[in-house]
């Protein structure tokens, strides 16, 4: 795999706290990663790790091919969005970008800002004071920082956190539309909105990988589907006894959970069939869901911890 | 971008940032409040001392001359071709900078890094252009403002004798320049190197202040040790304390040009052991 990002083993140590416990996994390059868990589980130190804020006390990671610390050979290459988004107060935001741009090694700083603004819809802010811009308005400031020089990696920590659902949905058609075009990793707790976006996630939980691979192999799109009904009686034996279902499962909130067999016919096909004896047998259906939400993953690989996966 | 053009442009971020932070402002201020305050005290208690006659205020200015330069007569004899007044605050401002410095700069990074958000980091921006452009923005607000403050400094002075000759005392200014500013530098760099290597401003100040109270009990326990050798006591080794801390170099700052270029060379050391020892700390540290 071409990969922008690898971690192999890498351990951080906070004195006494091990927040990263020999991680392993790789960010394919071009894609769209997502990086999630619960409050502490070490994805800002992960993030942290990837931008060169942190020095890995043990293990190896490459960003790009190259060492994080690297500075000459990544800077113009990696953008950074960092969970803060408090912008300093004493510039408008166009001499601020304007100098972050030159920072960034652009060769002409002020075009450069202006285009990253405009890419965020947020040309009109230019001489405006930090001071005068809501949350949602600033991180977008900050995320048209990060944009500064077309870097071929992007590091978003928390990109919509805070934003109306306006600014949110308008920061994830800007993401989804950078797709294929550079390698965006994002942590975030907004697992519905990872889903959308990414190709691929990696779970951490206490300082540990518990799952990693693609939305797809996570979320079991392809290995079960489940069917919520609203009232009527589910034949779980008749449904066990169908060809290509593996496991039925009856929940009391009335979801009723299909896992496939291995040599089960597609699954389109199984679903049919599912779907036929139930309404054969008077049942009402709600919904279906092929696979499981990324949420509800997530809380099955990270449960019997009390801790909030918000 | 070069390391030089990327410091230029952190010192000139920071310096927008510092003339237009309300507290710098307000520190500032107080600084030059503070000392014209001082030189109006003294001022009245010199010209108290000038209506006991002329005898009465020539001892008493030769009194504090000595205090202040010791045997260097060349320094005694240049010192006193000026209004008392002048060298006189002077030396009491020296006593107090290093204090107004930390109170200045004690937040310049800790503040950043205790909320993990140094924005320069984010643009990639080398730690030593970041470390280096705030040193260099404070030192040039420090520069303009003793330059300031000495210039009203002279001026008052001059109202007090009719007797000053220009060209010499106008060189007498510059030469107070030079050795304030050198000062300032050195301890503009301790507050550096305080606020690159704690990651909260309480912790960044409590360091500086620290730092400069063992100074200061190295430079008075060697100073003492040296008094009492000088008076026919024993030898102690504790009299080489005092070359270790920048406070014992801050007499020579108002000494003759040997004395002056030694102090100036003294206080650039230690600037450039501090903001060494920063820049060492800063680069590898986590933020």
């Amino acid at each position: 795999m071409d990969a922008a990002l690898v971690l192999e083993g890498v351990s951080k140590r906070y004195g006494a706290t091990l927040a990263l416990d020999r991680v392993s996994f790789q960010v394919r390059t071009g894609s769209c990663h997502g990086l999630v868990g619960p409050n502490g589980a070490g994805k800002t130190t992960c993030f942290g790790l990837a931008a060169g804020f942190l020095r890995p006390t043990s293990g190896s990671l490459r960003v790009l091919g190259k060492e994080p610390h690297d500075r000459g050979a990544l800077r113009p290459r990696i953008g950074v969005l960092p969970q803060d988004a408090a912008l300093p107060s004493y510039l408008d935001v166009g001499t601020l970008m304007t100098t972050w741009a030159r920072l960034s090694g652009e060769a002409r700083p002020e075009a450069g800002a202006r285009i990253a603004l405009e890419r965020v819809q947020l040309s009109q802010a230019w001489d405006a004071s930090p001071r005068s811009l809501s949350h949602g308005v600033a991180k977008r400031v900050a995320l048209a920082q990060a944009l500064l020089g077309e870097p071929a990696l992007l590091l978003l920590d928390e990109p919509t956190a805070g934003l109306d659902p306006r600014a949110a949905a308008e920061v994830r058609s800007l993401l989804g539309g950078l797709r294929g075009q550079r390698t965006v990793i994002i942590s975030s707790h907004n697992l519905s909105e990872l889903e959308r976006l990414c190709d691929a996630v990696t779970v951490l939980d206490r300082g540990k990988v518990v799952q990693d691979g693609s939305i797809a192999e996570i979320t079991r799109r392809g290995a079960e589907f489940s069917v919520q009904v609203a009232r009527g009686d589910v034949p779980v034996p008749e449904l066990r006894a169908l060809a290509g279902v593996a496991e039925v499962d009856l929940s009391p909130s009335g979801r009723v959970s299909v896992r496939l067999a291995a040599d089960a016919p597609p699954a389109e096909d199984v679903i049919a069939a599912v779907l036929e004896v139930l309404l054969a047998h008077g049942v009402r259906i709600t919904s279906l869901l092929q696979g499981s939400s990324l949420e509800q993953r997530v809380l099955d690989v990270t449960a019997g911890d009390a801790r909030q996966s918000g | 971008m070069s390391p030089l053009l990327e410091l230029l442009a952190v010192t000139r971020t920071e310096l927008l940032r510092t003339v237009r932070n309300a507290r710098v402002l307000i520190l500032l201020l107080l600084f030059a409040t503070s000392t014209a305050l001082v030189g109006l005290i003294l001022g009245l208690l010199t010209r108290g001392l000038d209506q006991q006659g002329p005898e009465a205020a020539a001892a008493f200015g030769a009194g504090i001359l000595g205090w202040m330069v010791g045997d260097d007569g060349g320094a005694f004899q240049r010192l006193s071709e000026l209004p008392l007044l002048v060298p006189l605050v002077f030396r009491l401002t020296l006593f107090f900078l290093p204090l107004f410095i930390a109170l200045l700069g004690y937040d310049q990074l800790s503040a950043e890094l205790s909320t993990g958000s140094v924005r320069y980091l984010a643009v990639r921006s080398r730690r030593g252009s970041i470390l280096g452009g705030k040193f260099v923005a404070q030192a040039l607000v420090m520069g303009v403002l003793l330059g300031v403050v000495l210039v009203g400094l002279f001026a008052a002075g001059a109202g007090l004798r009719s007797d000053l000759k220009p060209l010499p005392y106008l060189e007498a200014l510059v030469r107070f320049w030079v050795g304030g500013t050198t000062f300032a530098f050195a301890y503009l760099a301790l507050t550096s190197l305080a606020s690159a290597v704690t990651s909260s401003p309480g912790t960044s100040l409590l360091l500086n202040v620290g730092a400069l109270f063992v100074f200061w009990l190295a430079d008075a326990i060697g100073g003492r040790a040296a008094l009492v050798q000088s008076m026919g006591g024993p030898a102690s080794w504790t009299e080489g304390l005092r070359w270790l801390s920048p406070s014992a170099y801050a007499s020579g700052l108002l000494g003759s040009s040997p004395a002056l270029l030694t102090s100036a060379l003294a206080y650039a050391v230690f600037g450039a052991v501090f903001l060494g020892a920063g820049w060492a700390v800063f680069r590898t540290r986590d933020v």
